[in-house]
């Protein structure tokens, strides 16, 4: 049912839609807005995409490394020691893959309060509920690795969960 | 009609416009459904006759006991993962399928759901 919500702005633009199609009408069928936001959500795919690459490469290689000791190329050793990713997009934020995910369905909320004129509307509920899910989930999966990753803790004070912190890089 | 009758773009986003009438709705549907069940040509005119929330909604509290039934068959629980990545491409498809069938300009509806696919395709695991 979350689900549900988090596209309950697509049937705002069904009925801003209808509007469009009789003449005369205030509604635009297409704008350069619409545009950007569908360009944004392509975006966020893709941010969303590349974060899980860089995570997968770096999972694959510390395993690899474990295995044989052999430091694989373009990693380093210091890096893979450590044993959770903070490079790429991952200096930017902890979880810039979820960070993604929200913006993407975030995006499409905009997208509809920007389609209807309104300012902000009840289907933001669902893009709420969506993040709080996300705020949840990623509690409890930090709460683990911490346990497993002594360095962990200052991974988690120097680098914004995932907005970036201004100012902030972490240093290998 | 399954659709408010809006005048501006801001009464589409009003809840008390584009959803409370159509909450009533929700009740009979299964029983429409069956009652119809053999014929394609009546379940077509109930799919556009419902405001096509509600049937989305109706079809998510469908989902629920398929799902529990599902899950305990298999005991596999990443079916749920597989479906988070492709159940909001549903509901947009289904939400698009709507406006095309009863004729409106869909060219923003479409590039939301093309948009909604590639997430989809990239979610999937």
């Amino acid at each position: 049912m979350l689900l549900l919500s988090i596209t309950t702005p697509t049937y705002l633009i069904l009925l801003a839609s209808r509007l469009s199609s009789a003449s005369g009408s205030p509604v635009e069928p297409w704008t350069t807005g619409d545009l950007v936001f569908s360009r944004l959500m392509i975006a966020c795919v893709m941010l969303c995409f590349f974060a899980d690459q860089q995570q997968w490469n770096y999972q694959h290689a510390k395993q690899s490394y474990q295995k044989n000791a052999k430091v694989p190329p373009k990693f380093n050793r210091e890096d893979l020691d450590r044993g959770f990713i903070v490079s790429g997009l991952w200096a930017w934020a902890r979880h810039p893959n979820f960070a993604a995910e929200q913006a993407f369905w975030l995006t499409l909320y905009q997208w509809g309060c920007y389609t209807t004129n309104s300012l902000y509307n009840w289907t933001g509920v669902g893009a709420l509920a969506y993040l709080a899910l996300f705020q949840a989930s990623t509690l409890f999966s930090e709460w683990i690795t911490s346990g497993k990753y002594p360095e962990y803790k200052e991974y988690q004070a120097r680098v914004g969960k995932f907005v970036p912190r201004l100012g902030t890089e972490f240093k290998a | 009609m399954a659709l408010p009758a809006v005048k501006s773009a801001l009464d589409c986003a009003d809840f008390s416009i584009g959803v409370t009438p159509f909450l009533g709705q929700l009740r009979p549907l299964p029983g429409a459904i069956f009652a119809s069940i053999t014929d394609p040509a009546a379940l077509k005119q109930i799919y556009l006759d419902t405001n096509p929330l509600i049937s989305a909604f109706a079809f998510s509290l469908a989902l629920f006991p398929i799902f529990l039934i599902l899950s305990e068959i298999n005991k596999n629980y990443s079916q749920v993962d597989r479906l988070w990545s492709i159940l909001p491409t549903i509901y947009n498809a289904h939400f698009v399928l709507y406006a095309h069938l009863m004729g409106f300009d869909t060219k923003r509806l479409d590039t939301l759901l093309a948009a909604s696919c590639i997430w989809s395709v990239s979610a999937f695991k």
